[in-house]
């Protein structure tokens, strides 16, 4: 083995211990119990750590992203004023999800504005699969948009529901084999499909796009 | 846990690291995986198309309008936070007397308003909000007579009224604070990850959510920079503390006044600055877009303009750095000479 060699592996073992180190921070579970108390400290941490997620199904599923922003806001500052009477979470990432859907529920069938959608009480995961409105428009998108279509609903609905446990609530394998009651192995085989074809899906989307570009 | 050097697309993709550095933009994640691209070159072309899949995956917020929602909410839950501060011993009885009184009057209100049979809102918090826009400066004078002048593209938000104890705002952008001197109320600036305490001093903050750093320039006076609670900086005049955000890194160091503080003489000062400083200086300062796609020659630049208009300012630089412009709106091109 030569001196280049024993560097780089010497160097990935750092980089693993540095990944490590950021993921050995205080857990959701802890910052909740620490919010109950009144730690404000632990609220700031928890809103820094679950914005983005919830902005982007909050963007994904309402397409308005004032909107958005408004709503995250108030469940934080919700969570916020009833820190003291606050119940224990199991999953608070699944938990802040939830919240920012009936919100959205809640402001949206006020305006009636898209109420289609929201008939089912319980949150969806379907929304974050419309890639409609990051396309540009031209004349000539609704054939690719046809495809595009095409290949989501390809997707079978087990595949897009383990896409959405995975990436939007951070379950890991374990959890979702769980909550589903099924073996760790068919979770693992499940999602390896799941991700495969999502890639293709939007790996085939750009090349469409530069092709049509061309 | 898998070996980073084995990792494949899919393993990629589901990592929450690097989930948080392509979706979150989160600069400590950011590290690990630059780091990563420079140990395994191989892997660029796997590294952007699990991007790809993320990007695609997730709808993302601009760094400047997290950051603005981020201080928002700070400011809620500071405002909220006072009912566990006011349980402290009443210093006399008058005070003790006057509030007995005022809540009295309080609690008749709310039972007129009750009586009335309106809705009970949430208590409203009274922050006060000041953004300045690109091209936009604005000075600020709060009631405890503290002058801020504000920076293009910022934003303040202080309460109404400060409390007996605490004066606490909170900024994003640049800002120059000349601070009242009240040894009995400190005076905080919540800036980012950082708090900058203060009795009476003329400072300055800089913290562009888009930029790698956050500084606090001192004037005159001292302010001690805080980080998690704790003190771990203290300056003196004409020092400045440099916080590098991705990796945590706080130094103190001594700066140029003229350069630093020019802005706020409406003077635009360059420092051998480079082509991509001068277009984020100049956007911001006129409100305008730069569009180039040639490489401009990367030299620094040296030079200061006072109260000039846009063009002149780019004549003179593109003189310097060999390059023809275009205005157009609030567009400007630029052209290769």
């Amino acid at each position: 083995m030569d001196l280049n060699n024993i560097l780089s592996i010497d160097t990935t073992t750092n980089l693993s211990a540095l990944k490590e180190s950021l993921s050995n921070e205080l857990s959701d579970v802890q910052l909740w119990n620490m919010i109950r108390k009144g730690d404000a400290d632990a609220m700031v941490k928890l809103y820094k750590r679950h914005y983005h997620i919830l902005y982007a199904y909050g963007v994904k599923t309402c397409h308005d992203k004032d909107l958005t922003k408004d709503s995250i806001q108030e469940v934080f500052t919700n969570i916020w004023a009833s820190r003291s009477s606050l119940n224990k979470v199991k999953k608070v990432r699944s938990y802040l999800l939830q919240s920012l859907w009936n919100r959205l529920v809640r402001e949206l069938k006020k305006t009636s504005k898209r109420s289609d959608i929201f008939n089912n009480q319980v949150y969806q995961s379907e929304q974050i699969f419309s890639f409609e409105h990051q396309l540009i428009d031209s004349e000539h998108n609704n054939e690719r948009l046809k495809k595009l279509d095409q290949s989501v609903s390809s997707l079978s609905k087990s595949q897009k529901e383990i896409i959405f446990l995975i990436f939007y609530e951070g379950l890991s394998y374990k959890e979702i084999a769980e909550r589903k009651s099924v073996n760790y192995q068919s979770v693992k085989n499940l999602s390896h499909k799941a991700i495969k074809k999502l890639r293709e899906m939007i790996i085939g989307l750009i090349l469409a796009t530069v092709y049509f570009f061309i | 846990m898998k070996n980073l050097d084995d990792y494949t697309l899919e393993d990629l993709v589901q990592d929450e690291s690097f989930q948080r550095y392509v979706r979150d933009g989160s600069e400590a994640d950011q590290v690990i995986w630059e780091e990563f691209l420079k140990l395994h070159p191989e892997k660029e072309q796997m590294l952007e198309e699990a991007k790809t899949i993320i990007n695609r995956l997730y709808a993302k917020i601009p760094p400047v309008e997290f950051h603005h929602e981020l201080m928002k909410f700070r400011s809620i839950i500071a405002a909220n936070k006072d009912e566990v501060k006011s349980e402290r011993h009443t210093k006399s009885v008058w005070r003790y007397a006057v509030a007995v009184f005022v809540a009295a009057i309080v609690l008749v209100t709310w039972l007129l308003i009750i009586h009335k049979g309106s809705t009970r809102e949430p208590e409203v918090l009274s922050n006060v909000e000041r953004n300045t826009s690109k091209g936009q400066r604005a000075t600020l004078f709060l009631k405890d007579s503290t002058r801020i002048k504000m920076n293009a593209q910022s934003s303040l938000i202080y309460p109404e009224r400060f409390s007996d104890d605490l004066r606490e705002v909170y900024l994003r952008g640049e800002a120059f604070f000349e601070v009242e001197r009240d040894e009995n109320r400190p005076f905080i600036v919540h800036v980012g990850d950082l708090d900058v305490k203060v009795l009476g001093t003329a400072f300055n903050i800089r913290f562009y959510p888009e930029e790698e750093t956050l500084d606090v320039s001192l004037v005159s006076g001292k302010v001690e920079v805080i980080r998690n609670d704790r003190v771990q900086l203290t300056l003196t005049p004409n020092t400045e503390a440099i916080f590098v955000r991705s990796t945590g890194q706080l130094t103190k160091s001594s700066f140029d006044p003229s350069l630093k503080l020019a802005w706020k003489e409406n003077v635009i000062r360059f420092d051998k600055a480079s082509f991509r400083e001068i277009v984020t200086v100049l956007e911001r300062w006129y409100n305008v877009q730069f569009i180039y796609d040639e490489h401009i020659s990367s030299a620094g630049f040296t030079g200061e303009f006072e109260n000039m208009s846009l063009e002149n300012i780019l004549s003179g630089i593109g003189h310097t750095l060999e390059f023809e412009f275009e205005v157009e709106r609030q567009q400007v091109r630029i052209f290769k000479k």
